[in-house]
């Protein structure tokens, strides 16, 4: 078995013995009742005085569950990645394993893929059993579910690992923050963008089009779950630039493990 | 080929140097003793020479390569001043991920993994999480992970810590069956009658510089025992 097999392992197991990893069984389990609840459900709503029944507005629920669920995951593999790689350097893990020939980007890779499993296994499970439900329930096709599953848990390897670098630097509250933070701040620029009116080139500057730069150049978090999900509504194909968001999804997810190795090769071990 | 090399090595923790201009080697198969009083500089050097921490300038060599280069590893046991392992993990698998990690693969690693336990008395604590044992015991299994594989080079930093008298006994064996098996060692230790046991040569660190370095009858004079020597030494 390689060096990164064995750290892999080591960091899953660490992982999983986590008092957090507990709390996350338990919050998916409830997620879970509430799904169940919230999928099967046949809403009636009053729009412009119009009476709409649940299966109309199924596509529409299945995207806010299905970008509910995908955030909450994100945010998970933030949160587990946080102190991931910064305790084993405090609990002299790294030390030991680092004395043996094991690169610094392998120890670092490995620590990142362990937090990360246990995250990607979390949000396999809540968005595989959501999509499910939605396609047995309303109809709603696989396909794009499974587009937005891909971009989850490339949002997934962006957040945990930027959060994993900066804990080299700052301590777990802030890091905790900032995930929080950029979830919101993502969702909100891409809310604001898919749902909010056209934009007035006229006008440059303000905190809207601070959100649409965001939305245009930052890590596509909510923005490219969004697009994998817009053709659950009818008549509406997939966006022409979804193969575009998604790509820069996978880049910005190559910036986040780029710069937790490079700070990791910077740092001095105790 | 050195087992190990500082040529000049400067190592500056803001405005203190805590190493500063220091030179000292370690032939293959020898022993080096490395000495100094608290804040010495001891524990950056072994810093230094495990690619934890690199040089401000000077040059450091491990087996040849620099010891930020992961190849330059290949070989080495290291047993750390205060063995820290997580709490949960368990005697046996501590030692399998070091044995893992310096190579062994597959059934030679369960086989080698079982008699490194027995080698340093920890056969019936296999099972045992790590959390459960005494600091001797800790010390016991940092034993077991830094011999297994038989290193070429044992960077030992203070090996008898938390070890009673019959666990030093052991450890003075264990370290001296290395040597006859041709490893090169280097222990960093306060345990100035314990160094005089093991080791052939010894350097001397006061300040972060280098106060004495060669082999320990040149160091000692007549009447004296490296104690006596040692505080001659440091109080200059």
């Amino acid at each position: 078995m390689s060096a990164f097999l064995l750290l892999w392992r080591e960091a899953l197991l660490d992982a999983l013995r986590r008092k957090l990893v507990a709390a996350i069984g338990a919050a998916s389990l409830l997620s879970l009742m509430v799904l169940n609840n919230c999928a099967g459900c046949v809403p009636v709503a009053q729009v412009n005085g119009s009476r709409v029944e649940g299966a109309n507005m199924a596509p529409i629920l299945g995207i806010v569950l299905m970008i509910v669920v995908g955030l909450w995951v994100v945010t998970l593999a933030g949160l587990l990645a946080s102190d991931h790689l910064a305790q084993s350097l405090e609990d002299g893990h790294a030390a030991n394993a680092l004395a043996r020939p094991v690169r610094r980007e392998e120890f670092a890779f490995a620590r990142l893929a362990g937090s990360l499993t246990v995250a990607l296994a979390a949000g396999a499970l809540l968005l595989g059993v959501t999509s499910f439900w939605l396609a047995t329930r309303s109809g709603l096709p696989a396909l794009p579910a499974l587009l937005a599953g891909a971009a989850c848990a490339i949002a997934c390897v962006t957040v945990a690992a930027f959060a994993m670098a900066a804990s080299l630097v700052l301590p777990r509250i802030a890091i905790w923050l900032l995930v929080f933070g950029l979830v919101f701040i993502t969702t909100l620029a891409a809310s604001t963008v898919f749902w909010g009116p056209p934009a007035d080139p006229t006008q440059i500057g303000g905190a809207r089009a601070l959100l649409m730069g965001l939305d245009r150049f930052g890590p596509p978090i909510a923005s490219a779950m969004l697009r994998a999900l817009a053709p659950w509504v009818p008549g509406s194909p997939l966006p022409a630039d979804f193969a575009a968001v998604f790509a820069r999804g996978v880049v910005w997810a190559a910036l986040g493990v780029g710069s937790l190795a490079a700070a990791f090769r910077r740092i001095e071990l105790k | 080929m050195s087992a190990l090399e500082l040529r000049d090595v400067v190592k500056r923790y803001g405005a203190r140097a805590a190493l500063g201009g220091v030179s000292f080697e370690l032939a293959e198969g020898s022993a080096l003793g490395l000495l100094g009083p608290n804040g010495a500089g001891k524990t950056t050097a072994l810093r230094l020479l495990l690619g934890f921490a690199a040089p401000d300038s000077g040059e450091v060599r491990l087996r040849g390569h620099d010891p930020r280069d992961s190849r330059a590893r290949h070989g080495v046991g290291y047993l750390p001043e205060r063995v820290s392992l997580p709490d949960r993990a368990t005697v046996a698998s501590a030692v399998a991920l070091s044995a893992g990690l310096a190579g062994l693969a597959g059934a030679d690693r369960g086989a080698a993994v079982a008699e490194m336990l027995d080698y340093v008395g920890l056969g019936d604590r296999a099972r045992d999480r790590i959390g459960e044992l005494s600091k001797g015991l800790r010390q016991r299994v940092g034993f077991a992970m830094a011999l297994i594989g038989k290193p070429a080079l044992l960077l030992l930093d203070e090996p008898n810590s938390g070890l009673d008298p019959l666990g030093i006994r052991d450890a003075r064996t264990w370290i001296q069956r290395a040597r006859d098996g041709g490893a090169a060692v280097l222990l960093c230790s306060h345990g100035l009658s314990e160094i005089e046991r093991t080791c052939d040569r010894v350097a001397i660190l006061h300040g972060g510089k280098l106060a004495a370095s060669g082999p320990i009858a040149e160091i000692v004079r007549d009447g004296e025992n490296l104690e006596d020597a040692f505080v001659r030494l440091v109080s200059r």
